[in-house]
């Protein structure tokens, strides 16, 4: 009924989902704390039900929000960058046969991924983090976010898609000469 | 198994919005979970937010007492318009009619038009105009002083 990719989709796409609040939420709390910013927290923020913080002064808001940014930022990279390096290093259709001889001998193949899998994942990291370079882009127009952060996301993201390219046309290749 | 492409669609398109949900839950939650005080917050929500520009002037100082905006400067001539010292944003969530009220020395007026000396002005919500010094008086080459207030 559903299609089998969005169901995987899906299914790849709550853990970044979480991992991306998460770090947002501890940036936010380790900047507090380390600058022992001025902070309010109320009620009924989102969806009427989590809190919000309001910090008690634009500067501690700004710092507050760049710091937290950087972290999404560097968990939403993280992501990409694992699911990349599986996908040079540890894919199923091209790996190394050294690499996967060592792999089965330490009992580490469960390490190896399957295109199926690997270019889900890669898709839904990429798109967070492409959205995160957005959300940065949208943040530094309204002044919050420094520029420096957002033209770094841009450049970070631009070449993850890029080696990411890599990877898609080398296993269309591998499947053009096995037909 | 034959196929209901009506149900099919449906489930799909639900599908799709579930995805969408997830993909934007996390940058929902980072725009929502922080507010500045002074915008968002109600307990010290300011009518207007005014900002500094004297830094651009030589020999001027600015100085505040609650919400009288103090500006000391030094004429080159005895009629001289500095332009642009302050800026004036409105954070509120609705259009605000602002007045300039000035004493001392100078006068105020919103704009950098010295032929057009707006003292009341309205703006929309997020909105930024800049205020303008305006002196005539005789006395120049020596510090003299022009304060601010702004009325609602």
């Amino acid at each position: 009924m559903v299609t089998k990719s969005l169901t995987k989709l899906i299914d790849e796409a709550i853990i970044p989902a979480f991992a991306l609040i998460v770090a947002k939420s501890l940036g936010l709390f380790l900047v507090i704390a380390v600058f022992k910013l001025d902070f309010v927290i109320e009620q009924g923020g989102i969806f009427k039900i989590l809190p919000v913080i309001h910090f008690q002064d634009p500067q501690s808001y700004i710092m507050a929000e760049n710091y937290s940014n950087l972290a999404m930022l560097f968990v939403a990279s993280f992501g990409t960058i694992f699911v990349i390096m599986r996908a040079h290093f540890l894919h199923r259709s091209h790996i190394h046969p050294a690499v996967h001889a060592k792999l089965v001998s330490l009992n580490l193949e469960s390490l190896i991924a399957s295109s199926y899998n690997l270019y889900h994942q890669g898709v839904i990291w990429l798109t967070y983090l492409w959205l995160v370079v957005g959300f940065l882009i949208i943040s530094s127009v309204f002044g919050v976010t420094f520029p420096q952060i957002t033209v770094i996301a841009f450049i970070i993201a631009a070449n993850f898609s890029w080696i990411f390219a890599i990877d898609i046309q080398r296993e269309i290749e591998i499947n053009r000469n096995s037909v | 198994m034959k196929q209901n492409y009506p149900l099919t669609a449906a489930l799909n398109f639900g599908a799709v919005l579930i995805l969408m949900t997830i993909l934007t839950a996390p940058f929902y939650f980072a725009t929502s979970f922080t507010k500045p005080a002074n915008i968002a917050g109600a307990k010290t929500q300011n009518p207007y937010i005014i900002i500094s520009n004297v830094a651009n002037f030589p020999q001027m100082q600015l100085t505040q007492t609650g919400s009288l905006y103090t500006i000391t400067f030094v004429k080159v001539a005895q009629s001289q318009v500095f332009t642009g010292v302050l800026t004036i944003t409105n954070p509120t969530k609705s259009a605000t009619t602002y007045e300039l009220v000035s004493t001392g020395d100078g006068m105020f007026f919103f704009g950098e038009d010295p032929g057009n000396q707006l003292t009341r002005i309205t703006l929309p919500t997020g909105a930024s105009v800049p205020i303008s010094l305006f002196s005539n008086t005789k006395t120049y080459n020596s510090p003299q002083e022009a304060s601010l207030s702004v009325e609602i």
